[in-house]
């Protein structure tokens, strides 16, 4: 909470319109804000000097005049002025309207304006599915052979249920074993089989 | 999946293997596994009983494999289109017959996926039918998938080497 707000609660303070709970509150800050303390011993200070002033004495004809001379300058003022603001112009519902419009612009412009996400494209023949396959595919045999290894893989695991038990079955193995590594695989192999 | 099942799958795929089609090229051996896949993913999705593996197993191979030599065919008669549009003495009305000889091959293929689907329909519950449609729209995004890791393992191996 701002300073100026509790500088304003010092004056209901001094009016005695303050709550309870704001009084609690505004102690707590009084103990960690050193301005608000000196705003308070300002405004202390201006109270207890106003009471010394002495009343001015002033004559009845000058009240008199003061009432006629009041409602004169009331009827000069135009109606529109003696309106108070309207309600959606003081600032905390402006702020507040602005917000919301503000949010309504943006869900609205999200709502018409963004482009929609691709629709997902259902395939619902399987020739259709197949050439696109090859389409992609092309004349790259290498990865022809590569997914035809996954769809091996696949098959594999549909007859038996589960992952494949053999890990030389699965082409990520094989796929990810360096030049090194497969030469250091042929000569273990050759030792084991003594060629 | 029942003994049954296992069986005539076992044999489908030995019958596949044996046959000549070993020694097609290799976008027909690919098609012959992707095949494969296919219907042993569709008895565990659809769940087929005993009785209509028995009857759908057959039916199944013999329209892929009918489909397998409508694709050759395709193959030839675009190759001959090729060459003769390539060759400037060639004569319209041979062309115009492989236009017809490939709408033809087009339309027998598609006949061929419509005849499996209709033999499906007479063959499965209406859910299994409903399963159908659904299985099948998740089997051709999956070859998609495969596709995709496909396309990562080779791109993983050409930075490895």
């Amino acid at each position: 909470m701002s300073c100026n707000k509790f500088q304003k609660w010092l004056s209901d303070v001094l009016d005695r319109e303050i709550t309870e709970k704001r009084q609690q509150l505004l102690q707590e800050h009084l103990v960690k804000c050193a301005d608000c303390r000196a705003y308070k011993a300002s405004i202390e200070r201006i109270q207890l000097e106003s009471k010394s002033l002495e009343k001015p004495k002033l004559s009845p004809e000058y009240w008199q005049m003061f009432n006629s001379r009041l409602k004169t300058k009331l009827l000069s003022i135009e109606p529109e002025e003696c309106k108070s603001k309207p309600f959606l112009l003081r600032w905390k519902w402006t702020w507040t309207a602005a917000g919301s419009i503000l949010i309504a612009a943006v869900g609205l412009y999200f709502l018409f304006f963004q482009p929609k996400a691709t629709p997902e494209t259902y395939a619902f023949s399987y020739e259709d599915a197949l050439s696109q396959i090859y389409q992609e595919i092309g004349n790259n045999s290498e990865l022809e052979n590569s997914f035809n290894q996954l769809i091996l893989v696949s098959i594999q695991e549909a007859l038996q249920g589960n992952l494949p038990q053999n890990f030389s079955d699965d082409p990520y193995f094989w796929e990810s074993l360096t030049e090194e590594d497969l030469k250091f695989l042929e000569s273990e192999i050759k030792k084991e089989s003594n060629l | 999946m029942t003994r049954l099942a296992l069986g005539l799958l076992s044999l489908s795929i030995l019958f596949l293997l044996a046959s000549p089609v070993r020694a097609l090229q290799n976008r027909e051996r690919v098609r012959e596994n992707i095949s494969t896949l296919r219907l042993l993913r569709m008895t565990q999705a659809l769940d087929l009983t005993e009785e209509q593996t028995a009857k759908v197993y057959p039916v199944y191979n013999r329209i892929e494999k009918d489909k397998i030599e409508i694709q050759r065919r395709i193959g030839s008669e675009l190759d001959e289109l090729r060459t003769l549009l390539n060759d400037e003495a060639s004569k319209g009305a041979e062309i115009e017959t492989r236009i017809k000889n490939l709408m033809e091959l087009r339309n027998a293929l598609k006949a061929k996926d419509d005849e499996f689907e209709k033999f499906l329909e007479s063959n499965l519950t209406l859910v299994q039918r409903a399963k159908y449609v659904l299985f099948s729209i998740d089997f051709y995004r999956g070859l998609g998938e495969k596709l995709n890791r496909a396309r990562m393992i080779r791109e993983r191996a050409k930075r490895d080497f």
